[in-house]
């Protein structure tokens, strides 16, 4: 209402009526029931979520964790404690609503919930079955459950690396710092470590899909959010999510490399997300590789890029053009091939990210192939869409999922969105 | 005391990855039976054990060079790129000896197929001519000026190439 600036008429019609006018109604309640009318038994804030559900208005309604602690004088004392106890239970019967904490909790779910309902154009339902919301009918989810993993309706959101906050990108430094720590001493045979994840992609492990457009792409989903459920496992933090590198931009046209990942201090610290300390297993042999590119690659050595210039990265209109493209094997194909271009625009001559073998050692990698599969998201969002149904029981080596468990990001636990502001009243 | 023998100069190694040019392909695309709907060049079984590389395709134009400005002007009607393993021809390769319990299959680093959809400039270039030439030019990540690379084999190789008209 502070916005509703001076009208000729009362502050309920001038709620109601622009309720009438809006797409969607978002609720948000913490402690306090709100104003009432002389003319209402109920206040105007029960009155515009009365009238939202009567227009059949999509409803989104968050309220915050009784637990969470709050100004008292923000807490309204009786009797609008009891009235808003009521109408708290009425909402949660009408509607599956989600729980917030702090500022930034909401600015998140709100983020979520919107950006499934515009990009999909259905109204998120947060599911009421327990368990529901995040995948349970395959052995990965199987065995994050046994580790203790929360079952909750909570979806991560993955954000643009330059629309990260200083402590959220502190975090996943962070995180990519102990994740790096873990196995240095068992070497590949930790499989909850970097060097293991990375191992997965190429050395040693090969198992990365080029050239298979039935699989590329649902491969690249599946090996991103296992190595961010990893990520999250070495942080004890299951707020980190992998950032993706959007290259279309300005930005990347004038930067290249985004300076979460080009600089290589950060408060006196070596920077995680600069480069990471291969040490690849005593049998593989490297002759070859060295003689055919003449690039200095040893057992032992520190991931490097050599970008190209800025200029060349994809533009958006090529991305725009792709995502037109209605066939999924045209669509795969050509998604893929920008793919190794980036690839090779990271890594020039002998950057890591230029060969297959060492790529995702760089820890730009995981970024790029993160906007690789908001990309494949866009394209799924667009009406008539859709990848071939033979397709569905395609094994997804090695991460115990096919193809249909990695189709809809939401049953993941993630969804892609820009940072929203909220402003808490 | 020894006499120096003259200088020998050392060899300057000189970048010249090798472009692929086909046969000529006779399409006529006025006598079709129905109006062109797509068309593709669809390259079948490329090797991608060797160099990352952007492979640029011209069409009627087997001059072409690195330095050829990517124009329908000049015949350019798109690009693929490889992502290569950095010369191993097999992924066994890399394993100076693997372990008689390693079950994990071999990856080969042959791509299956790489198609690139000319439709548009089949159109335009169709109606001037029957008969078509295919160049490849590969560019390097770094470039094609780089003299630290040797290469003295093709860096394209492929099992076949020819244009699907739908």
């Amino acid at each position: 209402m502070e916005i509703f600036g001076a009208r000729p008429e009362g502050a309920t019609q001038a709620s109601l009526r622009d309720l009438e006018d809006s797409e969607l109604f978002i609720g948000i309640y913490a402690h306090r029931y709100g104003y009432i009318s002389t003319n209402s038994a109920v206040s105007i804030t029960e009155q515009e979520y009365d009238k939202a559900k009567e227009l059949k208005k999509p409803m989104f309604c968050f309220i915050v964790d009784p637990d969470y602690p709050w100004p008292p004088s923000m807490i309204e004392g009786e009797p609008g404690k009891s009235e808003l106890l009521r109408f708290k239970k009425k909402i949660d019967v009408d509607y599956v609503r989600a729980v917030f904490t702090s500022p930034q909790d909401l600015a998140v779910k709100v983020a979520t919930a919107l950006g499934h309902y515009l990009t999909r154009g259905l109204v998120y339902e947060f599911s009421k079955v327990e368990g529901e919301g995040v995948p349970g009918d395959n052995y990965l989810l199987a065995e994050l459950d046994q580790l203790g993993y929360p079952k909750t309706f909570d979806v991560l959101l993955r954000k643009s690396v330059r629309n990260l906050s200083a402590g959220e990108l502190n975090s996943l430094r962070r995180a990519y710092s102990m994740m790096m720590a873990f196995g240095d001493e068992d070497g590949y045979r930790y499989n909850r470590g970097y060097r293991y994840l990375a191992g997965i992609h190429g050395i040693p492990d090969f198992k990365s899909k080029y050239g298979d457009f039935r699989v590329f792409l649902p491969w690249n989903r599946a090996y991103i959010y296992w190595f961010e459920r990893y990520l999250q496992d070495a942080s004890y933090d299951s707020s980190i999510s992998v950032p993706w590198w959007d290259w279309r931009f300005e930005s990347s046209k004038s930067d290249g490399i985004p300076k979460a990942f080009s600089d290589a201090i950060v408060d006196g610290q070596p920077n995680p997300l600069h480069h990471f300390h291969v040490v690849l297993p005593d049998e593989i042999d490297l002759k070859s590789f060295r003689h055919l590119t003449n690039c200095p690659k040893s057992q032992k050595y520190s991931t490097q890029r050599q970008p190209s210039s800025p200029s060349s990265l994809p533009t958006a209109r090529e991305i725009e053009a792709i995502l037109d493209l209605t066939d999924y094997a045209d669509f795969s194909d050509q998604l893929e091939d920008y793919n190794n271009r980036v690839h090779c625009w990271v890594g020039g001559r002998c950057g890591d990210m230029s060969y297959i073998p060492f790529a995702s050692y760089d820890p730009i990698f995981w970024s790029h192939r993160a906007m690789i599969d908001r990309i494949f998201w866009l394209w799924q969002t667009k009406p008539g869409n859709s990848l071939p149904a033979n397709l569905s029981s395609e094994i997804l080596d090695p991460f115990k999922l096919a193809v249909r468990d990695v189709l809809d990001i939401r049953r993941l636990g993630y969804d892609y969105g820009q940072q929203l502001s909220i402003e808490v009243l | 005391m020894k006499q120096k023998g003259p200088k020998v100069l050392k060899k300057v190694r000189r970048i010249s990855p090798k472009k692929y040019v086909s046969n000529g392909i006779h399409i006529d695309i006025t006598g079709l039976e129905e109006p062109l709907h797509k068309a593709e060049i669809v390259i079948q079984a490329l090797n991608g054990s060797g160099f990352s590389y952007e492979g640029r395709i011209f069409l009627n134009n087997p001059n072409a060079n690195h330095e050829t400005e990517p124009s329908l002007k000049y015949g350019y009607v798109g690009s693929y790129h490889i992502l290569g393993y950095g010369g191993f021809p097999s992924v066994d390769a890399f394993y100076i000896k693997r372990s008689r319990f390693d079950y994990r299959p071999s990856q080969s680093p042959v791509i299956p197929y790489k198609r690139i959809v000319v439709t548009d400039a089949l159109r335009t270039l169709g109606a001037h001519s029957q008969k078509f030439t295919i160049t490849i030019v590969p560019i390097l990540p770094s470039g094609n000026n780089n003299r630290s690379i040797i290469t003295n084999e093709n860096i394209i190789q492929f099992d076949k190439i020819g244009i699907i008209i739908r």
